[in-house]
């Protein structure tokens, strides 16, 4: 315990998990949006849409992370000079947004579409009645309702990206929790224990408010039928 | 990668009716927005299509564009960079030995994390507390841990400890054998819970204990019914070993990276490893995909991927979001499924037994009867529905009423 | 038991023995007594490069010789990359038996690793592209995009004593800086006129060049785990052999010839082996 508040004074512990909690948000912004879209072109009636969007979540479904975020760095900024600012450090850190949330988006995606089918037959054929274009009864009736029923896989999303954005240690990003642990333990190689349990622990407190959060809204939100 | 993408993998992975059942939800959902369409609207359709692959070309093409002229060095397509990467020696000397260990942690992280996910996923469901406790508690600290950080503790510590040349590799395997270990115990769990209530009984009324009905008859039909979720693991166990190069295992794409650093080509040679990777978690994904089908005639339980609980810990009700998640309506009140029904196409809360309720076959929350039904596990299953409390319990702590079982 | 769990059963172990058959296949080493471990660098042309299952490069020939005077051939060593990240976990860890790999002596690392030598004198320098006329010092990196691996000093002294407002880019290795500085993301690679040499010449087509104007004093010594002084006295000897012997020189020529890279004729080749005491990387 002692050795932990030692550790806890000289590092700035708050300080990584900060940084992995904005990159999950950025990410979490921007995967939910493209999922959406994904998800949209994926339900469209449109075959070319389908089918890109079905390439690009199968895509990034079957990749590994470390390869996107090695990509982004070497491939995508080094390489071709894809590059956000001439800062190199929050240049890394939105490459890494970039890969956790073309990584993720596929995720978001593929829960929306199980929520989709949680939407009875009966909702879009009530739509189309009423003269609905296809924007209109997916953004105003399936949609909204696909959200309800896919509140659990979506809260599982976050957990899994929340814990992927250490990997943002491959693209460069220096500051958030598993460099910070390595150094750590690079200088405290006899507290190892000490410094494993303080990012093990911190995880597990950011991560139960979300599970919590995520079962509760997905009992409150789930349609009565 | 990552880490946790099983928690996303899992949250991919609901759609349950697979096998007979996957043909109909697929035009199901290609058909609930758009149906048979008249002229107007086939033309219009037409249109976008061209429009949507004129973009999605014109997206491709900008890509390679950018490849060949990158805003200085060299083309990137050009044949001298692709050569080296493509070369014999290449996947002699670097993509197979790199493959060859990929697979080699992935292997024993598998069969390891069967072992720890039987065991812990058993320890889950024993109607010791203690037992329930600790096994909890471990399952979820597993889960909640991202798998990077697993690899770079262990890494060291073993290190520390004199592993020496093969650290690494035992860290990459530790690591991942907790993470999908964990994993593969919320699946026993809900692959038992899945199971018709009969199974147990008739075990109990063959004499034997809970642990030995756990052990003989339900875990085995439900390890059958997770077969196709393992595959999916096995998929992200094979991603996550890529998370070793960050630690100096020396993996498939640290290989591609060193391969890249002889012959100033990095970027090519990611781009042939992406693709091996993708090819083998593709098979993988596919492989999982169609077994459900064959395997349901094996077991009684349900074949299919259950959705992952959202980590909280100890808290009963995530079973209940796990479920629902992963229910269905049948889209045209058609024909019964082939799995039991747990819900009858309600998912409203009705009584306080809704937190166990899935565990029953045949559950219908709206039955008179539903109060008195025991429930598993039966302490806990009274004391919520009938909100019965022992005299003299003071901390919550769950007796069953008789003290006796 | 029915024909499915037969069959489930039959593929587990089927699994399980591939399992085991790739744990012999990694360890396949051929056994003729004991072994010892040297981290080099692979990455770098001309010091430690690894091409195929060969091994060469300046690093390389001094293990080579160093690890015949403690008794060991040619076939008894063990070859492990050392990247410059890792270099002291590697010895703390006991990974390897000693690091050749352009590992200069320093105070900082003298804290946590031993050194043996030193065996070579680089100096630090700066490559950039040929058709870069902006730069012709470390001082006209202000405002300019620098690479170095990662674990590396060299960045942090220019950044200190010359250029205050360099930006500092980290890679896992020196040719994927030097795609870096060919792409443009970079404008110049940074660490020892030795690796800019061999680097340069590797990738050829005359795209690149050494400045040829080193500004510091890098000497490279041979690390070994903290504490293990009878290693080092060993190793001082068979440097001091090395030299003595002509093997140095012969082994120098062999790597750089042809690249037009001379070492710096004042501190080559090195004449006092003590690493321990002074006789440490000077800033100049």
């Amino acid at each position: 315990m002692n050795e932990m508040m030692t550790l806890l004074s000289n590092y700035n512990v708050p300080a990584a998990f900060w940084v992995n909690i904005q990159l999950t948000l950025w990410s979490a912004l921007f995967s939910l949006i493209l999922g959406v879209i994904l998800v949209m072109m994926r339900i469209s009636p449109v075959g070319s849409l389908r089918g890109f969007a079905t390439a690009f979540v199968e895509f990034f479904k079957n990749m590994p992370l470390t390869i996107i975020m090695v990509f982004m760095l070497l491939g995508a900024f080094v390489q071709l000079r894809f590059q956000f600012s001439s800062s190199f450090s929050t240049n890394f850190y939105w490459l890494a947004i970039t890969g956790l949330s073309l990584y993720t988006s596929a995720f978001v995606c593929e829960s929306l579409r199980s929520g989709i089918n949680t939407v009875p037959l009966g909702q879009a054929e009530a739509a189309r009645s009423l003269g609905l274009s296809f924007f209109q009864s997916a953004g105003l009736i399936i949609l909204p309702q696909a959200f309800r029923g896919s509140v659990a896989p979506l809260g599982n999303t976050l957990i899994a990206l929340l814990k992927n954005s250490t990997v943002a240690a491959a693209a460069s990003v220096a500051t958030e929790t598993s460099s910070l642990m390595k150094t750590m333990i690079e200088y405290n190689a006899s507290m190892i224990v000490a410094v494993f349990l303080i990012f093990a622990i911190g995880y597990v407190i950011l991560i139960i408010p979300i599970g919590l959060l995520t079962t509760w809204l997905s009992n409150t939100l789930a349609v009565r039928r | 990668m990552t880490s946790a993408q099983a928690e996303t993998m899992d949250s991919a992975a609901v759609s349950p009716r697979r096998g007979l059942f996957r043909r109909h939800a697929k035009s199901v959902e290609q058909n609930v927005l758009f149906d048979e369409p008249g002229p107007r609207a086939r033309r219009r359709t037409a249109v976008f299509n061209a429009v949507g692959a004129v973009v999605i070309i014109a997206f491709v093409v900008w890509i390679l564009y950018r490849f060949a002229n990158p805003p200085q060095g060299e083309n990137q397509l050009s044949w001298e960079l692709w050569k080296p990467a493509l070369s014999a020696d290449a996947w002699v000397y670097f993509y197979l030995p790199g493959l060859l260990s990929t697979l080699e942690a992935s292997v024993l992280a598998i069969i390891g994390s069967l072992v720890f996910g039987v065991i812990f996923g058993i320890g889950r469901l024993l109607p010791v507390r203690a037992i329930r406790w600790i096994s909890s508690a471990i399952v979820e600290f597993c889960r909640a841990v991202p798998v990077l950080l697993f690899m770079i503790f262990f890494w060291r510590l073993f290190a520390g400890m004199g592993l020496n040349d093969s650290a690494a590799f035992w860290a990459v395997v530790l690591s991942l054998v907790l993470y999908n270990g964990s994993v593969v115990a919320e699946l026993v769990r809900s692959g038992v819970g899945n199971l018709p209530r009969g199974q147990r009984e008739a075990a109990t009324a063959l004499g034997m204990s809970p642990l030995q009905s756990l052990v003989s008859i339900e875990v085995p039909q439900a390890l059958i019914a997770m077969l196709p979720a393992m595959i999916t693991q096995l998929v992200v166990v094979l991603k996550d070993t890529a998370l070793g190069s960050i630690i100096t295992y020396t993996d498939l794409l640290q290989e591609s990276r060193r391969l890249g650093s002889a012959h100033f080509n990095t970027l090519q040679t990611l781009c042939v490893t992406a693709v091996i990777y993708f090819i083998i978690c593709y098979i993988l994904s596919v492989v999982a995909e169609r077994l459900p089908g064959h395997l349901q005639h094996h077991t009684i339980g349900v074949v299919r991927e259950p959705v992952q609980a959202p980590i909280a810990i100890l808290d009963p009700s995530n079973v209940l979001a796990q479920e629902r998640a992963s229910e269905r309506e049948l889209p045209q009140g058609g024909a019964e499924p082939l799995f039991p029904d747990h819900y009858h196409g309600s998912n409203a809360v009705v009584t306080d037994a809704w937190r166990y309720a899935h565990m029953e076959h045949g559950h219908d929350p709206q039955h008179p009867d539903e109060h008195l039904k025991t429930n598993f596990p039966e302490s806990v299953y009274r004391k919520r529905a009938t909100g019965y409390r022992e005299s003299g319990e003071d901390d919550g702590e769950q007796k069953p009423p008789s003290g006796s079982k | 038991m029915n024909r499915l769990t037969k069959k489930i059963f039959a593929a587990v172990l089927a699994v399980v023995s591939l399992g085991a058959l790739a744990g012999c296949g990694s360890s396949t080493v051929e056994t003729s007594g004991p072994k010892i471990t040297i981290g080099i660098k692979f990455d770098q042309p001309g010091v430690g490069y690894k091409e195929g299952d060969s091994y060469s490069g300046f690093d390389v020939d001094v293990a080579r010789y160093v690890a015949k005077q403690l008794g060991y051939s040619e076939k008894q060593i063990v070859w492990k990359e050392a990247p410059s990240a890792q270099r002291e976990a590697l010895l703390q860890n006991g990974d390897v038996d000693f690091i050749i790999a352009s590992y200069s002596i320093t105070a900082d690392r003298k804290k946590v690793v031993d050194f043996a030598g030193p065996y070579f004198v680089a100096g630090q320098d700066l490559l950039v592209r040929s058709d870069d006329k902006s730069i012709t010092s470390a001082k006209d990196l202000n405002g300019k995009n620098l690479c170095t691996v990662s674990g590396s000093t060299s960045a942090q002294v220019i950044k200190d004593n010359f250029a205050k407002s360099v930006q500092i880019m980290e890679l896992s290795g020196y040719a994927e800086c030097v795609t870096a500085l060919i792409s443009g993301t970079v404008d110049a690679v940074t660490t020892d006129d030795i690796i800019l040499a061999g680097l340069a010449h590797a990738k050829g087509n005359g795209l690149l060049k050494v400045l040829g104007k080193p500004f510091t004093k890098e000497t490279y010594g041979i690390g070994v785990k903290k504490g293990d002084s009878q290693l080092v006295t060993t190793i001082n000897a068979a440097l001091k052999k090395m030299v003595s012997d002509g093997t140095w020189q012969k082994d120098l020529t062999k790597e750089t010839g042809g690249t037009g890279y001379t070492p710096n004729k004042e501190w080559n080749p090195p004449t006092k082996f003590n690493a321990e005491n002074s006789d440490e990387t000077v800033r100049q």
